[in-house]
């Protein structure tokens, strides 16, 4: 559970995520979801009840080396190039080495901006923005990432690539990826596992294909509304 | 770890136009208005001057000493021109037409004054066209004429010189400082400038102090206002090495905008000073030193070189204390709305201490209360720089600069303990709160 100040923000929230897998927190607007992965993510403390990341407290600051964290509205440094962001990153975390060189490479080829990437981010439009972040979050291979609402602010093709670079980067790295998404079709897509959230609780756990079928809906919008509509939330 | 972080911030500010500008332009804009003052200053000075070399002369007494004072003031070089006797407009009338500014009107007696050896009559009229800072100058020149003149007629036939009539006494005062074991020349009212120097500093470290804090404040709350703080926190840093970096970074760049203002200002006084090729007319050098309460060969044995070299980092050490507490306020602010709002107040209040120290005699403060000021970073330059004055530095000094940068690196390490988002954003409310009300209270705007 977790209280701000008198308002209950969630209520009962409770699931686990396998390793290697990509799993998928839906939930509409103010439903719980940045509040969840803010407390996964180290920044807020439950009020009540216990979160374990990789076996450790989310406060740890040693687990801040194998979890990345994508806010749903991270802002970018104004006067700072793409590039120069990616390279900052990369050295805060491996230093001045080899490795980090090889974390830049691939935060470089994540975002995909081009030449683009060395300009000010001030020029930048939200999507490119936002495949800046999204590549600062992979890049440092983390263990578990947690991405709120990725291809937010993104087009059509740019959220699809997004999607399709956190899935082979999951393949590829074995890492875990905890997402929240507005757009049930996209975690569909994308996850193997999902919950369902509103308002602070979590009405439904399971895989896509699983809930689809024990519903028998035609996509997990589907299933939410059944879910919310049979007072699930309640 | 950290170096990344700096360079970050130096880049970010560097190139932000809106930090920079107001640097340059501060830069460029003193010379300017130093022009701009010393041109019609100037103008006014030479019209003033020019006008007063030709006089004209009312003789009401028509004397032998009233023709004599017409002669003492042509042989000085002036030129004299008799004006007809009458009513103010007419004089100016008759002024205006020769191109006259002053007029001098010797009254009837002012001859039978001088042979009784009395004190005598005489009226000025300064022709002007508006009230100016200047238009004085050319009417004392020619009063010193005849002042001198009067002097002479006065003690024609007597012992005395006229030297002896305006200085009678010969004094020799000096000023013992018990404090520092030195006599100084003057009675102790001719260094109250001194002194009051003390005033200055307090004022000059909130001019100085005020960019930094406010840039700090500003760019610690963008990170909260475009939300890159979230972010920043997650990365594996410390929260004091994030402060830490915004600190070092910013006052980095602070320093360099400041040595670009101190040049500008060293430029506006080259030109107000230096430049003016009439200044000398009017002070000659050895009054300019007095205006400063001394002479100036006194001062350089009076002010210790090593106290002035001290006075210098503090005051450097305070700057970063400043900047500390904007990242602070930066970081306690939701926007950067808020951390402006804050921090001019906040500026205003910490000088009030100082200026307690300024006024407060050494006996009253107390040995305690004299060591917290000297290890406070916002209150330190301003003791020091009154004992260096008034009295000496304590040998214990250079402990003090060392304490005082302790302070500020303290006070920063305590922000980091709370410098968590959870306790931020909680912290961002109250603060939101405070620069709400601050802002009701500010009157609409016209």
């Amino acid at each position: 559970m977790k209280d701000f100040g008198g308002f209950r923000a969630l209520k009962g929230v409770s699931f686990e995520v396998e390793e290697g897998e990509i799993f998928g927190l839906i939930g509409p607007n103010g439903a719980g979801k940045t509040t969840t992965f803010r407390i996964l993510a180290g920044l807020l403390t439950p009020t009540s009840g216990k979160v374990e990341v990789l076996g450790r407290n989310p406060g740890d600051f040693e687990l801040r080396r194998l979890v990345s964290y994508l806010p749903e509205d991270a802002g970018t440094y104004r006067n700072i190039t793409g590039y120069e962001f990616l390279r900052l990153v990369a050295e805060l975390y491996y230093g001045r080495s080899r490795e980090a060189e090889e974390a830049l490479e691939l935060g470089l080829r994540l975002a995909g901006l081009g030449e683009k990437i060395h300009e000010k981010m001030k020029t930048y439009s939200k999507g490119m923005k936002r495949r800046v972040q999204v590549a600062r979050a992979l890049m440092v291979k983390p263990r578990l990432a947690i991405l709120d609402e990725p291809t937010v602010g993104l087009d059509v093709l740019h959220a699809r690539e997004v999607r399709e670079a956190v899935r082979s980067f999951s393949r590829e790295h074995g890492t875990t990826v905890l997402l929240s998404s507005h757009n049930m079709l996209e975690v569909e897509n994308l996850c193997t596992r999902v919950a369902m959230i509103h308002e602070g609780r979590i009405l439904r756990e399971g895989y896509v294909r699983d809930l689809l079928q024990e519903y028998g809906a035609r996509n997990l919008e589907e299933v939410f509304i059944q879910l919310v509509g049979a007072g699930g939330a309640g | 770890m950290i170096r990344p972080l700096i360079a970050k911030e130096v880049k970010d500010l560097l190139r932000d136009p809106r930090v920079i500008l107001p640097f340059i332009i501060g830069a460029l804009v003193m010379p300017v208005v130093g022009l701009a003052l010393m041109i019609p200053m100037r103008a006014g000075i030479e019209q003033a001057i020019a006008g007063a070399r030709a006089v004209g002369l009312v003789d009401l007494d028509g004397s032998t000493y009233s023709s004599q004072l017409a002669e003492w003031l042509s042989s000085k070089g002036l030129v004299v021109v008799v004006l007809e006797p009458g009513p103010p407009g007419q004089l100016a009338e008759q002024a205006a037409s020769r191109g006259l500014s002053l007029v001098l009107i010797v009254p009837k007696g002012f001859g039978e004054s001088l042979e009784r050896k009395q004190p005598a009559n005489i009226t000025v009229l300064d022709m002007v066209r508006e009230i100016s800072f200047f238009g004085a100058a050319g009417s004392e020149l020619v009063l010193r004429l005849v002042e001198e003149y009067t002097l002479t007629a006065l003690t024609r036939d007597t012992p005395l010189t006229p030297e002896v009539v305006r200085n009678p006494l010969r004094r020799s005062v000096h000023t013992y400082l018990l404090s520092k074991g030195v006599q100084l020349p003057g009675d102790p009212a001719s260094y109250i400038a001194l002194a009051l120097a003390a005033l200055l500093v307090p004022l000059l470290i909130i001019g100085l102090a005020l960019t930094p804090m406010q840039m700090a404040a500003t760019s610690m709350a963008v990170e909260n206002e475009e939300r890159t703080l979230e972010t920043l926190l997650t990365l594996p840093v410390r929260p004091r090495d994030i402060l830490l970096a915004k600190l070092l970074g910013m006052f980095a760049v602070a320093l360099l905008g400041s040595l670009l203002e101190i040049a500008g200002l060293l430029a506006y006084f080259f030109i107000i000073f230096l430049q003016m090729p009439l200044a000398g007319e009017l002070r000659q050098p050895t009054e300019a030193a007095q205006l400063f309460g001394a002479h100036l060969g006194v001062l350089q044995g009076f002010i210790d070189p090593s106290g002035v070299a001290f006075l210098g980092v503090s005051i450097l050490l305070s700057l970063f204390f400043f900047a500390a507490l904007g990242v602070i306020v930066g970081a306690l602010s939701r926007d950067v709305r808020i951390a402006s709002t804050l921090t001019a107040p906040l500026g205003f209040l910490a000088v009030i201490p100082s200026y307690a120290i300024v006024f407060m005699s050494s006996d009253i403060m107390g040995p305690a209360l004299r060591t917290a000021f000297y290890i406070i970073p916002l209150t330190q330059p301003v003791i020091a720089a009154k004992d260096l004055v008034s009295s000496t530095l304590p040998p214990e000094a250079p402990l003090y600069l060392v304490s005082s940068l302790f302070f500020t690196l303290g006070l920063l390490w305590l922000a980091s303990k709370v410098f968590a988002f959870e306790s931020l954003a909680r912290l961002q409310r109250s603060f939101e709160a405070l620069a709400e009300k601050l802002s009701r209270r500010k009157p609409p705007a016209a």
